[in-house]
């Protein structure tokens, strides 16, 4: 696949998917004084408004609002619980639904204190744990830009990869990911800035594979961004139809990375994100084009697509 | 067969025959005269002079490095003729400008009256007109012949792994012109007629010329001569013959030996020549006696010509198995011309290690010039042969062999000329049409390695001459203290990925 159709399919995945966020930002005035909003699981009092509050709303529950807390509390807790009866809509945008799950989840619907049974309990709160498994398809442009230019015939190449990816309440994400470069280029011979092609065929293999701990630093509801970082190694492999073993390039280096994303929940159990990442893997080019061109880092830069599964 | 000591000829001699009339007769082109009067008439217009013939034997009696009486002169730009002239009155022979030879813009002169050309460069350089004036150094082959015995043991070949770079590139092509600069090989089956001293007189004898049945006539250009005749290329010596059996002898034919670059056109330009051509020419002119078995050599003037004339005639790589201890500035421009025009060059960086490893001219020059390229000497162990001259100016090395250390398995083998046939000493009717198994060993034996190595680069599709040299220097595998790296072809032709 060439580069040029991965980043359509990129585009293509973005039209699609961001509509399922924009009722996130639907906001509703609190019609009552002292109304309370609820900490998930109803138990504890997150935050008490007055009639006239606006809140946005990122979610439903049965009869109540999942809204941003228009405080920040001592817990740190962002969003919180308010029954639809006490507020009114805004605007015209459409108001989430009521998550089938939830719809036995209280009787009253501003009287939340009495005890909820065990199951329902289960359900209304959040896992402690998420463990996610994901494919990403994205486009990286080798750092060593001259070099794969020469070599490949285009530094921007498609890359393809999976992992897993663990989650906790308080944000962290540890994840172990792979992803997969390869074409097919040309040996040839550099002076004086002068490409002499040689004719023999050779062809690239790149396989990250990185292990990453990051930090999910903003969350509104089905939105969230993160941070992360970590290392790898990367296997890397040249070969070419008239090289014998030795001739051939298969070796290991060690990669460092930093990511930057944004996810979406689709559903309580797809999400998709959108990451922009930089690899370093210095070092790993000092023999071949790259050494000519003093470009000896492997590392890439690279946006891509990533479709989570799981809680 | 003769057993008589290889110099028969003295100074003395020399002079007497200086002496007579002959050496008016030298000096003309053409027909010579004998001394048992039988008139000898040279089949094509000769190149070689009796007076140079005797320039070269003085030289060889003296150790010379240069053609006695010889020097090459550049006159300032614009300088006219009249100017010219005026520099020129600073010879005592007064020459014309008329009488000069030109080979592009250097001036060859020939000075009847003063041998020194040392003396004569010096004079010439203080006259306001003349740029440069330079004595027509004489260059020496660069190899050591061995016992003639048959073997067929290309180790050389083996060692750069050429099986699997012929791989890669079979042999170049024949749109790949390689020019050897050397004593010539024969290009054509034919039977000339010589006057030659026997011992007791000067008498006809009868020389075939066979070709080098490995190596096709058809990938064979008519080259040229610089230096005895305007006839066809011949070798009087068999040093070329090895030579450019190195760079391109057939391969995969069934047949002897294999060459480096094997589908390659040649190109023979001669521009040395050994005994046997100074003894024919000194016979016809009626001298008795034998010419020194040395005497001989690589004029400049011969070969800035023909490295002129490669690179006009399209040649893409040229090779210079030949070299001395005197640096040649216009050889060295004609160098830099031949470069700058697309070809490749190889040299033989000299054999001189032992008598004082000195500095070797063409090959110094070549450190200098992104395209050209001085070449030592491996022996059979791929370590520096006993022999071959280091320094930094040693830019790469490849198998020249070292029969010191290694005896006849240590030589680089050719099909050539058979040495036997052909020994001054041991021979008077010599004759260069059979072809053996010949095993020499010298930096003339690298060099040509090198060229072939530029041929296969060169229709690999390295088409400069300084990214030839660099791909070359990037690919060799160091030798360690000698600085010289070991030529490697199938990583040369293989070329660069990604990574490595």
């Amino acid at each position: 696949m060439s580069a040029r159709r991965s980043l359509t399919l990129l585009l293509v995945l973005s039209a699609l998917l961001l509509p399922a966020a924009a009722w996130a930002q639907s906001q509703v005035r609190v019609t009552q004084d002292r109304t309370t909003i609820w900490q998930p699981g109803f138990q504890i009092v997150a935050d008490v408004v007055d009639a006239g509050t606006t809140l946005t709303v990122v979610g439903r529950r049965d009869t109540f609002y999942e809204v941003e807390l228009p405080r920040v509390t001592t817990v740190g807790r962002r969003t919180g619980f308010v029954a639809v009866a006490r507020v009114t809509a805004l605007d015209d945008r459409p108001m989430p639904a009521s998550r089938p799950p939830a719809a036995r989840r209280r009787a009253a619907a501003d009287d939340p204190f009495g005890p909820a049974p065990a199951r329902d309990q289960a359900a209304t709160s959040p896992a402690r744990v998420s463990f996610r498994v994901f494919g990403q398809a994205g486009v990286g442009r080798f750092a060593a830009r001259q070099t794969f230019e020469t070599v490949m015939g285009s530094a921007t190449a498609p890359w393809f990869g999976g992992g897993i990816q663990i989650g906790t309440e308080r944000g962290w994400l540890f994840e172990v990911a792979a992803d997969r470069y390869q074409d097919t280029g040309r040996r040839v011979f550099v002076h004086d800035g002068e490409v002499f092609d040689l004719g023999s065929e050779t062809t690239v293999r790149v396989v990250p594979v990185t292990f990453s701990l990051g930090y999910r630093f903003w969350r509104r509801g089905r939105l969230s961004a993160y941070a992360s970082g970590g290392v790898g190694a990367v296997v890397y492999r040249e070969t070419s139809p008239i090289a014998s073993e030795d001739e051939n390039a298969d070796e290991r280096f060690a990669t460092y990375q930093a990511v930057v994303g944004a996810e979406v929940g689709l559903t309580r159990s797809v999400a998709t994100a959108f990451e922009a990442q930089y690899s370093m893997t210095p070092g790993a080019l000092e023999r071949g084009v790259g050494g000519l061109y003093d470009e000896t880092d492997l590392g890439v830069m690279q946006v891509r697509v990533k479709l989570l599964f799981g809680r | 067969m003769i057993t008589s000591p290889r110099r028969l000829v003295s100074l003395q001699r020399l002079g007497r025959a200086l002496c007579t009339a002959l050496a008016a007769t030298f000096a003309t082109v053409g027909a010579v005269q004998a001394q048992d009067d039988a008139p000898w008439t040279s089949p094509h217009p000769l190149k070689l002079s009796g007076a140079r013939a005797l320039a070269m034997v003085a030289a060889a009696d003296r150790d010379l490095p240069y053609v006695p009486g010889e020097v090459l002169v550049r006159f300032k730009p614009g300088m006219t003729r009249t100017a010219q002239q005026r520099a020129l009155r600073a010879v005592r022979s007064q020459p014309q400008v008329d009488d000069l030879r030109w080979i592009h813009d250097i001036a060859v002169l020939r000075d009847t009256r003063e041998a020194d050309a040392t003396v004569l460069a010096a004079q010439l350089r203080e006259q306001p007109e003349v740029l440069s004036a330079e004595p027509n150094l004489l260059h020496r082959l660069q190899a050591t012949p061995n016992d003639p015995s048959f073997a067929e043991r290309q180790w050389n070949l083996t060692a750069l792994d050429m099986p699997r770079a012929w791989d890669i590139n079979p042999g170049a092509a024949s749109n790949v012109t390689v020019a050897v600069l050397d004593t010539g090989m024969n290009t054509r089956n034919v039977t000339y007629q010589f006057r030659s001293w026997n011992g007791t007189a000067v008498g006809p004898v009868n020389v075939p010329f066979a070709i080098n049945p490995d190596l096709s006539a058809a990938r064979v250009d008519d080259g040229a001569d610089f230096v005895f005749w305007d006839g066809p290329v011949l070798d009087f010596d068999g040093h070329g013959t090895h030579v450019t059996g190195t760079v391109g002898q057939e391969t995969n034919n069934e047949t002897a030996l294999a060459g480096m670059a094997y589908r390659a056109t040649i190109m023979p330009l001669k521009v040395c020549i050994g005994f046997w051509e100074v003894q024919f020419i000194l016979s016809a002119g009626g001298y008795s006696g034998f010419a020194p078995v040395d005497a001989g050599g690589c004029p400049d003037d011969a070969t800035i010509e023909a490295v002129y004339y490669a690179a006009d005639h399209g040649a893409k790589v040229l090779n210079l198995s030949l070299g001395g201890t005197a640096p040649s500035q216009a050889l060295k421009e004609a160098l830099i011309y031949a470069v700058e025009k697309g070809a490749f060059i190889s040299i033989a960086a000299g054999n001189e290690f032992e008598d004082g490893n000195p500095v070797s001219y063409p090959a110094a020059d070549a450190a200098t010039i992104d395209g050209a390229m001085s070449v030592g000497a491996v022996g059979r162990e791929l370590t520096h042969a006993s022999y071959s001259n280091t320094g930094t100016w040693v830019e790469i090395a490849a198998p020249g062999g070292d029969i010191a250390v290694d005896a006849a398995e240590g030589a680089i083998w050719q099909v050539g000329l058979s040495p036997t046939d052909a020994q001054p000493h041991q021979t008077t009717g010599p004759r260069f049409d059979r072809y053996f198994m010949v095993g020499l060993d010298g930096t003339s034996m690298a060099a040509p390695h090198v060229a072939g190595l530029g041929a296969l680069l060169y229709s690999q599709g390295v088409t400069k001459p300084a990214a030839i040299e660099a791909l070359i220097k990037k690919t060799a595998k160091d030798q360690g203290e000698d600085g010289a790296g070991l030529i490697q072809p199938r990583a040369a032709l293989f070329g660069l990925g990604v990574a490595k």
